[in-house]
């Protein structure tokens, strides 16, 4: 309608104007100056006020899309607009505020600006924010934490303009507030997470440092301080060369470049001075780190281990001194033992003289106890052999069925004086394996022994075969057995089960822990199958092809 | 002929042992407790065999069956290494070059076994 209007006074003036110039040019014709003046002024008059109008309407134009782009962005706007009369109460807001506080514009519009500050004015933020009115300059970026309608505290940067009269001076402000809540809760969460990891190392007991690629730590936990006793501000920065002496320092300097060139992670044992001079042993494991952004740094866990390399160093030696007592002492027996067995046997064998009958038993007495005792020192020497990890085995090639036969001769005449039979059930195709002869010998003796010391009659048999990649060797007897609960008792050092009276029979307990580790050695199996008042199987199993 | 035996050994009653059984036997003996002398006697006396203890006085076992292996007179005379010491004794025997070995306490049947064997060679 108001278009209309305009257009039609713009018309209405237009015409105005010709019909001023024609009535002009009409009465200076009819030489009526005086009326042609006035025509003419108001035709004038008429000109200028259409002229104004078409500048109106571009200067209206202008105005209208100037505040059409204001309501525009305020109303996308995600930050919340508003404006303060001279009282500081809001006199605008855009609706963003309803995302920001939770509130209408029209909530916001008469209220004070303390109103939207936890704290009211008492407010620390909102103080700071009223200083920076007070100066009548605009500002930007100031922190504050605002409130909800649901008493959530929010956080914003606040930025703001001064409004001025045209004499200058204030009469309120325009600003913006923008939501940084979320940036302030990802600050917080690394605040705790940067938290989190320095509690983590910190609480590691072991020193725990970080090198970057010029071999400067820069990061240290509080055990490495104490570990070092030098606090990390005087370490932070600081490479190898002001550290240790120059010695040291140029052997860590070459191991952790090398970490850094290759990649690959540095398992080592160091000997480093601490700060009050005292040695350490440490056990250090370096590993590369990369960022994201392709920095290189090394990672590294230290770990003192001075007093466990001490009770090595201690177990060894005491290992050393056992090793070296038990081998002394075995040798030392058996001289001795060499010179009464021998002279026993002479005696018994009636070499030196006639022996009655009654001597002669207490010398068989004297003899079995020197077979016992000697089986002793051979048994207890084995054991203290493999424990050292110093059994030797000389592996040469044979048939089982020769070493059996050879066992089977030196203890036939044993098993038949007991009245046992000795049986054998070989299978002739067996082929050669890798054995250490005397080794094999001295673990069927054990198996044999065993048997005829608990079978009372019936036979024993050795039996031979092949069953897969083993030649397999049983020892099968018709003695009393063994309780299944004591079956995994045999393998184990000083056990025994069974009582023997007879003290040519008694053993040490170590047979079979020996036999077990004769044919671990081989790389074979051992095992063991029993019946209570049936009998006993020990078997072991002996690998065809070597392996390695 | 008699043959002629030399042992070397510093334990005297293991000594006296030996040697009573060898000349029941019918072996003539020569004794001996050391090393140095051992070499000594088996050069005099070019002895049918040698009865030799690893750790002897003066010079020990290994290096007397050595000496005796490296001289090209004597080389040819038999030695019997006769030990207490169980440990790697197979290597030992090889590096006295010695003919044979036997670990004490031992059978003396097992003794004289060796011995006739040894001689016959």
């Amino acid at each position: 309608m108001r278009e209309y209007k305009r257009l039609f006074l713009k018309i209405f003036f237009l015409i105005y104007f010709v019909l001023g110039v024609l009535i002009t040019f009409y009465f200076y014709d009819k030489k009526l100056y005086g009326f042609s003046v006035i025509f003419s002024g108001l035709a004038f008059l008429s000109f200028g006020i259409y002229v104004s109008f078409i500048f109106r309407k571009l200067h209206e134009q202008q105005l209208f899309e100037s505040e059409e782009r204001f309501k525009q962005v305020t109303m996308v706007s995600q930050n919340w607009i508003w404006e303060l009369d001279v009282d500081y109460k809001y006199k605008y807001s855009n609706d963003a505020v309803k995302n920001l506080l939770g509130r209408s514009p029209s909530d916001i519009v008469g209220k004070h600006f303390y109103d939207f500050f936890k704290n009211g004015a008492q407010d620390e933020s909102a103080k700071a924010i009223m200083e920076l009115f007070e100066t009548g300059l605009p500002f930007r970026g100031k922190l504050t934490n605002r409130v909800t309608d649901e008493n959530i505290e929010i956080f914003t940067k606040v930025a703001a303009v001064p409004v001025k009269n045209r004499q200058g001076k204030v009469i309120g402000f325009r600003g913006v507030d923008s939501d940084v809540t979320a940036l302030k809760d990802a600050e917080a969460q690394l605040t705790k997470s940067r938290d989190y990891f320095f509690k983590i190392i910190n609480t590691i007991g072991d020193p725990v440092f970080v090198k970057d690629r010029q071999h400067r730590w820069v990061l240290l936990n509080d055990a490495h301080d104490a570990f070092f006793g030098y606090p990390k501000e005087e370490i932070l920065g600081k490479s190898d060369y002001d550290l240790f002496p120059k010695e040291q320092a140029v052997v860590f300097w070459e191991k952790d470049e090398k970490v850094f060139t290759t990649g690959i992670e540095d398992v080592n044992e160091e000997e480093i001075t601490d700060s009050h001079g005292k040695v350490h042993t440490i056990f250090t494991k370096k590993c590369l780190y990369q960022d994201n952004e392709g920095n290189k740094f090394i990672v590294g866990v230290i770990r003192d281990i001075t007093e466990l390399t001490d009770a090595q160093k201690r177990l060894k030696e005491a290992m050393e001194i056992k090793t070296r007592f038990t081998s002394m002492v075995s040798h030392e027996l058996r001289t001795p033992l060499a010179a009464i067995k021998t002279g026993v046997n002479l005696v018994y064998d009636g070499l030196a003289g006639n022996v009655t009958d009654e001597q002669k038993m207490f010398l068989g007495v004297v003899r079995r106890n020197l077979d016992r005792l000697s089986r002793l020192i051979n048994d207890v020497l084995d054991f203290q052999k493999f424990e050292a990890g110093k059994m030797i085995f000389q592996m040469e090639k044979h048939k089982i069925n020769d070493i059996i036969n050879e066992v089977y001769h030196s203890l036939v005449s044993l098993i038949n004086e007991k009245g046992l039979t000795l049986k054998l059930d070989l299978a002739d195709d067996l082929p050669v394996i890798d054995v250490d002869h005397d080794k094999i010998i001295q673990v069927l003796n054990n198996f044999i022994n065993n048997a005829i010391k608990f079978t009372d009659k019936g036979s024993i048999t050795v039996k031979a075969y092949r069953k897969d990649d083993y030649v397999v060797t049983d020892v099968i007897d018709t003695g009393i057995g063994i309780k299944k609960e004591d079956l995994n008792k045999l393998f184990v050092a000083f056990e025994q089960i069974g009582r023997e009276k007879n003290p040519q029979n008694k053993g040490t307990g170590l047979g079979l822990v020996i036999s077990k580790e004769i044919i671990n050695g081989h790389y074979g199996k051992i095992w063991v199958e029993s019946k209570v008042g049936e009998g006993t199987i020990f078997s072991f199993a002996l690998p065809i092809k070597r392996k390695v | 002929m008699e043959r002629r035996i030399l042992i070397v050994e510093d334990e005297e009653d293991i000594l006296v042992e030996i040697s009573f059984i060898l000349t029941k036997k019918g072996y003539s003996v020569i004794k001996c407790s050391d090393g140095e002398q051992a070499l000594v006697l088996v050069k005099q006396e070019k002895p049918d065999m040698i009865i030799l203890d690893l750790f002897l006085p003066k010079m020990s076992g290994i290096d007397v069956s050595r000496a005796v292996k490296m001289d090209d007179e004597l080389k040819n005379i038999p030695v019997l290494i006769l030990t207490a010491s169980v440990d790697n004794i197979a290597e030992k025997a090889e590096i006295a070059m010695a003919d044979d070995y036997l670990i004490k306490p031992f059978e003396y049947l097992q003794l004289l076994d060796k011995i006739t064997a040894l001689i016959k060679e």
